[in-house]
């Protein structure tokens, strides 16, 4: 029997909600049934300037985040108020369905029929059809950043012009939230046959169209008259008429800007002293916390003699009183774990990381080090990568944490750039770096644990493990591989002890009292604001 | 920069230093800067002594605490206490400036002294390196020297030395020419001095006035920049002390915590101005012309 | 006069292109490149992906050959795209340039009326307790870090309940709240200049009316204030001109903090962005067009004496 997808029921969602609203809080927002009004401009801050429009060129969150209003996927993340922040809940995009063979090998896509291209030059309001798709995935997988994404699948056809089948080498679970990945959009065939410049140019299906970009200054679009969605009671979206992304990299002038109202949705780190502030004067804020899909993580480089000793790893982890970092320094979040905790599915249940990293322990500490020969400390190179003031902050917190059991961490703080060299050079002793925005297990995993993938840094070759995360790709059923997962990181506590997860930062999300529908979610391109709408 | 002393200067030789300091505290500016200069000094030389605040050590129950007589100059957001930092910030920012004008002085003066005595194709070389370092501003110089090297204080003060030098070299160097062109170098010459002979005995004592007023301008210059490039991330790393690292840490919490940004600025203020008098006070104390 | 000038600007061009020589390679020592930063966010990358990316950006080819190639298209007026942005240079360099020139003149402006102003007011007033008052003020403002002035003007401005729009906008566009986005940051930047100034304009006022041509003038009945404008004033500019020169240097420096913290995309956050990216053709253009605005500053500055003073054209020449 193969498995069809139909869109999960409210009580379905709901129940599976109730799941992560244990773990993680829910979005707060007003819940309310208003009817929604058509019109009005939404601002939202972020960062920084996109470098280019194009998917294929890099993961960076400026680019996809910016480019989320516009195109769309093959399938989507859901939102909505009873769905969790880092909860995935595969809904249509441009696929309205889809069937997955009981062998797990092949995957067929039914495709929308009422979709067109934005009137946009020169693709100039075409149907969209399963070429798009193939072309799209085709170019990923030759050339792409997300090419990685595609690495399961054999084969792309379409038998017709609404159909689209990948087939598998083997079987790979984490497929269908690939393909709903925030890299994954589909382009028009326009785009890889020399049609226009895929740097300056942003044609999509998605709900708004992209009409201006200055670097500085701000991302503008407007409404798409031909989008292909509907709320749930039929009325066609989006409701906006107008958004603008303003990029502000400096967080004080992003606060002056949210508080005097030039920006309607906040984006971005902030602490609950800051936004005490910000309630202080704007009257009606909503007050929307969940926490961070990043987190921090300390490597530790086994080539550093007493690295290589996995006591010498368990003493440092019982130092690092992560609780009291996480509350002073944050402002709040989440103990780290192997797998974030904003994945509210798939990371140890939160009792159990604060028992494996929340729990400091300097008695027991210092006498894993005697036991491993370090009675006395010793002095290593801490190298940091400066993501920011907190950040750092974080590192010092560290380094008197390490004090405290007789090892001293001396800081070499680095930017970004130079940091990631030294860590795929493997040239540190320890580094303090911030993990990539992963939306699935997997990708921890495999980044991280497989000998030779991209984060390893630390070197980790552990034939038992490697083959665990295998195996956890191919559970189709989602318990079974929900156990699988955690006894993972359960071993890796135990085992591995490398790559010490850090802090996940309570991330806040106030908006204007004015902003309706809104639903932050951890994949970036903002897909919850097709459905929000202004009052006023 | 037009700082010629007067020819006379030179033959008032005997205990020099001891003179120029009189007359400094003789001049109302000398006496201030001198006293201001001093009061910094022992702050930063004693601070020790004055608190006994490890300016490192966080006290995690003290957080963001508004300054009281426990912590006077308040703490900062992991509880370290800012009075402590402060004054082991200004340790940091002197040592910086101190060593900044050392190497310029003795690097920039050298040069300078060489360009100006040889002139011909020695001075062509080196004017046109001088005018290569010179065409970015300085600022912008160091900021990219201390980028790529990365964040130390020997790098802080390898970036703020290349970008000071220019100014030494030309100075020097036109100070140089003018001492060469008098009679005395070249009655020297005539009964066979060496050049370096002549360079220590006639340029190098001429050149001193002009040494000191510019060296203690530099040495603010060089206090600013220190913490300009912290402020930027590039320049005395974390977790040391340092004036332009607490100002960036204190633009987190403008409106919230504004004893982040007054303190250390205050005493950056201060530190810099005290150079600036003391230049001051030297140039009018050494040039009589100026007064 | 003018050969000199011109002579000067050559040579500064030929200092400059050797600084891009030096920046070239120096840049790329500095561990870490673009690859890695464009690809930070990404879970699935593989090292071919890596080496397959930085082969089409040319960053696997030996140093010289890519120095050749991008001085070869520099000669033509190209300065190439950035790796980051994938758009040319130069079209980032002319929109960077703007707000920075636009902040560094309003700056010269601001300081040069408050300076000059202050200057000849205080050498009017010589002995009297404005002058007292003024030249503490210049003392104390020279002093105060640019650093430290940003931060207190945003921290005053918040105080008050006043808020700079944001994000910038071009004076083209949105020439009101282009005003309000630079005037703070110009007055902050100003203030140093302003003090330098009124220094050199006190000494060189008192210089100049002590001169037998100003007291011939007077003997002439000329009134005071005519004598100060017409002659005392001109004659002082030279220094004040040399002065002007030497401070848009500081200033172009100050704009790379100030940009900063009033988050004006000029080219200090332009520099700031593409060394963070490892973005090398954006790092030496911005680092070439720093150069470049010195060395037309230094050139009207050359100019403008022959301007002031016909004596100085005729020496020069």
């Amino acid at each position: 029997m193969t498995r069809h997808f139909t869109p999960p029921t409210r009580a379905a969602r709901f129940a599976r909600s109730l799941l992560a609203g244990a773990l993680l809080a829910l979005p707060l927002a007003a819940t309310a049934q208003e009817t929604p009004q058509y019109g009005g401009l939404v601002r939202i801050n972020v960062h920084a300037d996109a470098p280019n429009f194009d998917p294929l060129a890099s993961t960076e969150f400026a680019v996809h985040s910016r480019l989320g209003l516009a195109l769309s996927q093959l399938v989507a993340w859901g939102t909505g108020p009873d769905i969790a922040y880092g909860e995935f809940v595969p809904t249509p995009s441009l696929a309205e369905s889809w069937e997955i063979s009981d062998d797990g090998l092949t995957y067929t896509f039914h495709l929308r029929h009422d979709v067109v291209w934005q009137d946009v030059a020169p693709v100039s309001g075409r149907g969209f059809t399963s070429a798009d798709v193939v072309a799209t995935y085709e170019a990923m997988r030759a050339g792409g950043v997300q090419g990685g994404l595609l690495s399961a699948v054999d084969t792309i056809t379409a038998p017709d012009d609404y159909t689209v089948v990948l087939t598998l080498s083997s079987p790979n679970v984490v497929l269908l939230q690939n393909l709903a990945h925030q890299n994954m959009w589909i382009l028009p065939t326009e785009a890889f046959d020399g049609g226009y410049d895929r740097n300056t140019t942003v044609i999509g299906t998605g709900p708004f169209i992209l009409t201006g970009d200055e670097a500085g200054v701000a991302t503008t679009y407007v409404r798409n008259p031909t989008y292909f969605g509907h709320d749930a009671a039929g009325n066609q979206l989006p409701y906006l008429d107008a958004v603008e992304i303003t990029p502000i990299r400096d967080l004080n002038a992003r606060i002056i800007a949210f508080r005097s109202g030039q920006i309607d949705i906040w984006f971005g780190p902030l602490n609950l002293t800051q936004m005490a502030q910000i309630q202080a004067q704007v009257p009606g804020l909503q007050d929307i916390q969940t926490i961070s899909n990043t987190q921090t993580e300390m490597y530790l480089n086994p080539a550093f003699e007493p690295f290589s000793d996995i006591r010498v790893r368990q003493a440092i982890n019982m130092a690092i009183d992560r609780m009291a970092m996480g509350e002073v320094i944050r402002g709040g979040g989440a103990v780290g774990g192997v797998v974030g905790p904003a994945l509210s599915t798939q990371t140890l249940p939160d009792d159990e990381r604060i028992a494996l990293y929340g729990t400091p322990n300097p008695e027991r500490a210092r006498e894993l080090l005697a036991e491993a020969g370090y009675p006395d400390g010793f002095t290593f190179q801490f190298t940091l990568l400066n993501y920011g003031e907190e950040m750092v902050r974080e590192g010092e917190w560290i380094q008197q944490d390490l004090a405290d059991i007789g090892i001293t961490a001396e800081i070499n703080i680095v930017d970004r750039a130079a940091g990631m060299a030294l860590g795929r050079e493997g040239n540190f002793e320890a580094l303090y770096m911030v993990m990539s925005p992963f939306a699935e297990a997997d990708e921890y995993l495999s980044t991280h644990y497989i000998p030779g993938a991209i984060r390893n840094y630390a070197g980790v070759d552990d034939p038992e493990l490697t083959a665990m995360i295998e195996e956890q790709r191919t559970i189709g059923d989602p318990a079974a591989r929900q156990a699988m997962l955690w006894d993972i990181q359960r071993y890796i506590a135990e085992n591995v002890q490398t790559t010490l997860p850090g802090w996940a930062s309570l991330l806040l999300h106030p908006a204007h009292a004015r902003v309706h529908g809104w639903h932050p979610m951890m994949t970036q391109g903002f897909p919850s604001l097709r459905e929000v709408w202004v009052s006023e | 920069m037009t700082l010629a002393p007067s020819p006379d200067v030179v033959e008032r030789r005997p205990n020099r230093f001891l003179g120029i300091l009189r007359a400094l505290l003789r001049e109302p500016i000398g006496c201030t800067a001198l006293v201001i200069l001093t009061t910094v000094l022992l702050l930063a030389l004693l601070a020790p002594l004055i608190t006994q605040y490890d300016p490192l050590f966080q006290d995690r129950r003290a957080v963001l605490k508004a300054p009281s007589l426990a912590h006077w100059f308040g703490t900062d957001d992991i509880g370290r206490d800012v009075f402590s930092r402060v004054l082991y910030g200004t340790r940091i920012s002197l040592l910086v400036g101190l060593l900044v004008v050392t190497f310029t002085m003795i690097i920039g003066g050298m040069i300078g002294l060489i360009s100006g005595y040889f002139g011909g194709w020695t001075d062509m070389i080196i004017q046109r390196i001088v005018e290569a370092l010179d065409t970015l501003p300085s600022l912008v110089l160091s900021l990219f020297i201390a980028a790529m090297l990365g964040p130390s204080v020997r790098n802080v003060v390898i970036a703020v030395t290349l970008a000071q030098i220019p100014r030494f070299v030309r100075v020097v160097r036109s100070e140089m020419i003018k001492v060469r062109a008098q009679d005395f170098i070249a009655a020297s010459r005539v009964i066979g001095a060496s050049s370096l002979r002549i360079m220590l005995t006639h340029g190098v004592p001429n050149l001193i006035p002009t040494m000191l007023v510019m060296g203690s301008l530099s040495f603010g210059i060089a206090i600013m920049t220190e913490a300009a490039l912290s402020f930027l991330g590039v320049g005395t790393p974390p977790p040391n002390p340092s004036l332009g690292t607490m100002l960036a840490q204190g633009t987190r919490f403008i409106g919230i915590a504004s004893w982040l940004i007054v303190f250390p600025g205050l005493m950056l203020t201060i530190s810099v101005l005290a150079l600036n008098l003391i230049g001051d006070a030297l140039r009018d104390v050494l040039d009589p012309r100026r007064r | 006069m003018l050969t000199f000038a011109l002579r000067r600007a050559v040579l500064g061009v030929i200092v400059l292109m050797a600084v891009s020589v030096m920046l070239f390679v120096a840049i790329r020592f500095v561990p870490g490149d673009i690859v890695n930063q464009q690809l930070s966010e990404a879970g699935a990358v593989t090292p071919e992906l890596l080496a397959q990316k930085r082969a089409e950006m040319g960053l696997d080819q030996p140093v010289l050959t890519q120095f050749a190639h991008w001085a070869a298209g520099v000669l033509h007026g190209d300065l190439g795209n950035s790796l980051w942005t994938g758009r040319p240079v130069s079209d980032q360099i002319r929109t960077a340039i703007v707000p920075t020139l636009q902040l560094s003149i309003l700056a010269i402006a601001f300081g040069s009326v408050l300076g000059i102003g202050a200057g000849v007011a205080a050498s009017l007033w010589i002995g009297t307790p404005g002058d007292v008052a003024l030249r503490m003020a210049s003392t104390v403002f020279l002093a105060v870090p640019q650093l430290w002035l940003g931060l207190l003007t945003l921290s005053g401005l918040a105080a008050i309940g006043y808020y700079i729009p944001l994000p910038y906008r071009p004076f083209t566009t949105e020439p009101w709240a282009n005003v309000q986005q630079v005037i703070f940051p110009a007055l902050a930047l100003s203030l140093g200049v302003a003090a330098a100034l009124s220094r050199l304009t006190r000494s060189a006022m008192l210089e100049v009316t002590g001169a037998d041509f100003i007291r011939a003038a007077r003997a002439r009945g000329v009134t005071p204030g005519g004598i100060y404008v017409r002659h005392g004033l001109k004659n002082a500019l030279i220094p004040v001109i040399t002065l002007l020169g030497t401070q848009f240097g500081n200033l172009l420096s100050g704009t790379v903090i100030i940009e900063r913290i009033f988050n004006i995309p000029g080219l200090g956050n332009l520099l700031f962005e593409s060394v963070d990216n490892r973005d090398y053709p954006t790092i030496q253009a911005a680092v070439l067009t720093y150069g470049f605005i010195t060395i037309v500053v230094n050139l009207l500055v050359d100019l403008s004496y022959g301007a002031v003073d016909p004596r100085i054209r005729e020496a020069r020449s």
